[in-house]
């Protein structure tokens, strides 16, 4: 669960920190801004998800690594809902929440359709990625599994 | 225009980024899958049991 998920967060992750600086500076004329509390909490999660996923694959299976690794994860966790409240409580660059109609906000109806279909779209995608994802954990078990018997001679 | 460039360059990256990742975890199970097929039981003992060679 951890692999995939920190897995599947560094790759939507980069998705969003690759094309959102080039989305930035067709529209707001410049690629980051270090001002804007939603742009860097984002950033910083997509940091811990890459360090996750780094540390996973580099380190021994240990105590110590369990630790580190969870501590880490669950700043990644604590940091979800403040990059979601970022625009709430700051709009530097990005806009306050404008999906909830107001007297202000709301959508467009062929907009929000679209936003609605991209994001169960992608939610597909993620399901998609994450059986493939768990797939190569059980194979991997399987693999470590039958390895450990062959260094005990227990094979048959 | 320059939207519209902008645009294809980013999801240009978005689609090589996906393709990327979906190739290296595609080929990842195709490898898993081949070492447990030379891990099988049947194969591996057949070979653990073969006498060493003679130029071994």
């Amino acid at each position: 669960m951890v692999v995939s998920g920190s897995e599947l967060g560094l790759l939507f992750g980069l998705g969003v920190v690759i094309s959102g600086p080039i989305w930035g500076s067709a529209e707001w004329g410049v690629p980051w801004d270090w001002a804007d509390l939603r742009l860097n909490t984002y950033g910083l999660l997509t940091a811990v998800a890459l360090f996750l996923v780094l540390a996973i694959r580099s380190q021994p299976d240990g105590e110590g690594t369990r630790d580190t690794i969870a501590a880490l994860g669950l700043f990644g966790f604590a940091l979800v809902p403040i990059t979601a409240m970022a625009t709430t409580w700051f709009q530097n660059r990005h806009p306050g929440a404008v999906i909830i109609d107001g007297d202000e906000t709301g959508l467009d109806p062929q907009i929000k359709t679209l936003l609605f279909a991209g994001a169960f779209v992608f939610m597909l995608l993620f399901c998609g990625l994450a059986l493939i994802s768990y797939e190569i954990q059980r194979l991997r078990e399987n693999l470590n599994s039958r390895l450990h018997l062959i260094d005990e001679g227990t094979f048959s | 225009m320059s939207g519209l460039l902008y645009a294809i360059v980013a999801y240009s990256l978005l689609a090589s980024l996906l393709c990327f990742y979906l190739f290296n975890q595609l080929s990842t199970i195709r490898f898993l899958d081949m070492e447990i097929e030379r891990h099988n039981g049947r194969n591996f003992n057949e070979e653990s049991l073969k006498e060493p060679s003679e130029d071994f």
